[in-house]
């Protein structure tokens, strides 16, 4: 005789479970984590190399690099001296909170201050996948266009901080700086705007100087 | 696939539940997607097309609703 189960179960409740865990863990060893999402080439591991020079001598810092394969990205920021452990997803499209638990034994967390997840490109998946992060970071660079807020904002409106990289590119793209600033406030007023160029390292201490704020916050 | 890792999930939650009251063969499964989250129901549905061949689930259909917000939840399973 057929019977119905009533559920109405959550289906990200699994990676939420995981998530809760991170975060207790460390929060335990008063560590800022920072999930940082954004495209493919809107320059996230670029800006973490910039940020290695002015963060080094100030905090204690790890990273976990999230890509589909390789393990180039971990490379770059080893090469800047700070030690990174790769992820690599074979195929899914987000980093998920069980992958994150799984390689925070490589870390000697009580020894650090913040760690930052660079998440696999992409500005839809990840959104949606908590990793046990205390803040989120989106970065958008402008040669994406200033219409990524609206058509993705749900990635926009769950980030702490939104980083938009390659200004020194703005005198050749069409990116309506103000337009992206007015949709970005309308679609999340708290959220803090960061305008850096990775690569020349324009306005990354600014930035630099909120996460150490936020750190701060932590202890 | 996106939708294969979330189908992975939801597989993992019906089987669960199946166990649990004694159901060996689930007929039909209901999942409610909110229309914000970006999950494509007919990829979904292909995710499960891929997914449920086993024992328990080979003849099961997937049943999808789809409304407005963020909700994502298995709704109920059927089956004796």
């Amino acid at each position: 005789m057929s019977q119905r189960i009533n559920l109405q179960q959550q289906v990200f409740q699994g990676n939420q479970r995981w998530a809760e865990q991170n975060r207790s863990m460390f929060q335990q060893h008063s560590l800022l984590v920072v999930n940082i999402i954004g495209s493919p080439g809107a320059g996230k591991t670029t800006l973490l190399e910039s940020m290695v020079p002015l963060l080094q001598d100030k905090v204690r810092m790890a990273v976990i690099e999230g890509d589909v394969e390789t393990t180039f990205d971990s490379e770059r920021i080893a090469a800047c001296g700070i030690q990174s452990v790769q992820i690599n997803t074979f195929g899914a499209c987000h980093l998920d909170a069980k992958m994150i638990s799984s390689v925070a034994e490589h870390f000697s967390l009580s020894a650090l201050d913040i760690l930052v997840i660079e998440n696999v490109g992409n500005l839809v998946c990840p959104a949606e996948f908590d990793l046990g992060e205390g803040i989120r970071v989106v970065v958008l660079s402008t040669a994406e266009g200033a219409d990524k807020v609206r058509k993705y904002p749900t990635v926009f409106q769950r980030a702490h901080a939104v980083v938009l990289n390659k200004i020194d590119l703005l005198p050749y793209v069409r990116f309506d700086l103000e337009a992206f600033r007015k949709n970005l406030l309308c679609l999340h007023e708290n959220v803090k705007l960061f305008c850096v160029s990775a690569t020349n390292s324009e306005g990354v201490d600014s930035f630099c100087d909120w996460l150490l704020v936020q750190q701060g916050k932590c202890t | 696939m996106h939708e294969i890792g979330l189908m992975t999930e939801i597989m993992s939650i019906v089987h669960s539940a199946a166990k649990d009251a004694g159901i060996n063969s689930v007929e039909k499964i209901k999942v409610v997607i909110g229309k914000e989250l970006m999950v494509f129901p007919d990829a979904l549905q292909f995710a499960f097309s891929c997914l449920k061949r086993q024992p328990c689930t080979e003849f099961t259909i997937l049943e999808i609703e789809s409304r407005h917000g963020l909700e994502f939840y298995v709704d109920y399973l059927e089956g004796d």
